[in-house]
């Protein structure tokens, strides 16, 4: 059996000899002549050489050829690595670092040759953690972790991977694989402080809006005691209400994940509840229904659909059941394609009066609805009276 | 409580006319009003001397301490409870002046309704 793998042994030695002084490499016909040596004998040399990566093989036509392989030491490209790498064996000590992995811990080879971990000269990944992980590894697991490391003060963030190695002659190792993540770590952290100052600004910004439409809601209501006019009232109580859903506006943005966009289900639910609260609505005698796509909108596009469905809610309100009739206004709010909204204001109510033209009414509500919708909103707006009264309002709004 | 059996109600606001329509709006809802004060330093100094029974508060009032400091102080001297007026709705400062164990919030700009249902909520707990 010995004699069985000494000869072996021989003749692949005789195989590599031979391959070393032929860089344009030879066929298996030609190491056969040359060697003086079955072709199967050499098929099967050559396999073994193949796959313990000692030779390389190249089809050259129809020609199979064989190379020595140009193998470069473990060491040299370890070295020409970013990253800091450490290579332990089965118990493990550790058998090779790379000059990174040295210098960042400030040690040399000779401190750690043979070392095992956990170890004095490393108590940075001397851990338990660490070495259970090892543990892990040993027994075929590759595991990444992330670790920050301090140094001289100041902190470095690493990816490390933890691979399992199997040795030339077969054994179990581990290579440790540190890549310095520092730049991009603080990069992140950067990104992250900016996008938190940024959500601080823009919280303030609305916090300061909704404190300057106090202030305005607040002149108005002095201004309204000193009104004994019951019309004049009603104007300014109506100024009023606009002025709070624009107040709400930037409410639902300021609530929101990113201060920049309002959920509109959100925001119609808020905006029935403050408008019919405003104008005291018997929740008994009209019911309000709200049911909206998912859909969100940004300031400009939100502020005017704001005012749109104030106005067009009040509209109902106020105007479509007198006289203690009871019944139902819905808000149905649709998204298509590229953020079409389609916005449904229905009421069972009174209708409007005969001979109603949206485009000749007097009603400020109703005209700042048309501007808001036609010139703001660059959408389209119409409406039905058949049995109730039916607005349509479609625009598309900003994301 | 005061003898008149009205709430005795106090507001700390520093925008002067925002301080006014609250006074006046209070007032209107038939509550009494019994000091006015625009930062934390005056606010102490008032209700040492004319004791309200609650205290409408900004959160947001100048001066070194902000109306969450001056709620704590004003409940650690003198039991007097607040509800927070604010139109600033982050998460942190919520937290915050939850440690004031606030009477209830409003959020500018306050309507009618929601001070009136503040108001009698907190009438409600004190007399309770």
């Amino acid at each position: 059996m010995q004699r069985d793998i000494d000869e072996s042994k021989r003749e692949l030695a005789r195989v590599k000899e031979l391959l070393k002084d032929e860089p344009r490499g030879l066929s298996i016909t030609d190491i056969s002549k040359r060697l003086i040596m079955n072709r199967n004998s050499v098929s099967k040399y050559l396999n073994m050489l193949l796959v313990s990566g000692h030779v390389d093989m190249r089809t050259i036509g129809v020609a199979k050829v064989y190379f020595l392989s140009q193998r470069v030491p473990i060491s040299a490209m370890l070295d020409f690595s970013s990253d800091l790498i450490l290579i332990l064996d089965g118990r493990v000590r550790m058998l090779q670092a790379n000059d990174n992995f040295l210098d960042f811990f400030g040690l040399n080879h000779d401190d750690i040759a043979g070392e095992s971990l956990p170890s004095p000269y490393l108590p940075e990944i001397s851990t338990g953690g660490v070495v259970s992980v090892l543990k892990e590894v040993l027994r075929g697991t590759q595991m990444t972790r992330d670790v920050a490391l301090e140094k001289k003060g100041s902190l470095h963030y690493f990816s490390v991977k933890f691979l399992p190695t199997v040795f030339d002659d077969g054994k179990p190792g581990a290579t440790v694989v540190m890549e310095d993540v520092t730049d991009v770590r603080n990069a992140e952290m950067d990104l992250k402080a900016a996008l938190r100052d940024r959500d601080l600004l823009l919280n303030e910004i609305h916090m300061r809006v909704r404190n300057n439409l106090q202030l305005i809601s607040s002149i108005i209501n002095l201004q309204a005691t000193e009104i004994s006019d019951k019309k004049a009232r009603t104007l300014v109580r109506e100024t009023q209400q606009r002025i709070e859903s624009l107040a709400l506006v930037h409410q639902t943005l300021q609530d929101s994940p990113d201060h920049a966009h309002i959920r509109v289900q959100e925001y119609l639910e808020s905006a029935v509840s403050e408008i019919s609260a405003f104008l005291e609505v018997d929740g008994g005698r009209i019911r309000v229904i709200v049911h909206s796509d998912e859909a969100i909108m940004g300031l400009d596009s939100g502020i005017a659909f704001g005012l749109v469905v104030n106005e067009l809610l009040s509209n109902a309100l106020i105007h479509a059941f007198p006289e203690g009739r009871r019944g139902t206004v819905s808000i149905r709010v649709q998204r298509a394609e590229d953020n079409e909204i389609s916005l449904v204001v229905r009421d069972d109510g009174i209708g409007l009066p005969a001979g109603f033209d949206l485009a000749s009414t007097d009603s400020l509500g109703l005209t700042l609805v048309r501007a808001l919708v036609e010139e703001q909103l660059r959408g389209t707006i119409s409406l039905d009276s058949n049995g109730g009264t039916e607005f349509y309002v479609n625009f598309r709004a900003e994301e | 409580m005061s003898e008149d059996k009205r709430l005795g109600v106090g507001v700390v606001e520093d925008d002067a006319i925002i301080a006014l329509d609250l006074k006046r709006r209070i007032q209107k809802l038939g509550y009494k009003m019994v000091m006015s004060a625009a930062g934390a330093e005056d606010a102490l100094k008032l209700a040492e001397h004319e004791h309200p029974d609650l205290v409408l508060m900004d959160i947001r009032i100048k001066g070194e301490k902000d109306g969450v400091d001056t709620a704590l102080l004003l409940r650690k001297k003198f039991e007097i409870p607040v509800i927070f007026v604010t139109a600033y709705s982050d998460e942190d400062m919520r937290r915050r002046a939850d440690e004031a164990s606030p009477l209830g919030y409003l959020v500018k700009p306050v309507r009618d309704s929601d001070l009136k249902v503040a108001l009698s909520q907190a009438e409600e707990r004190l007399r309770g």
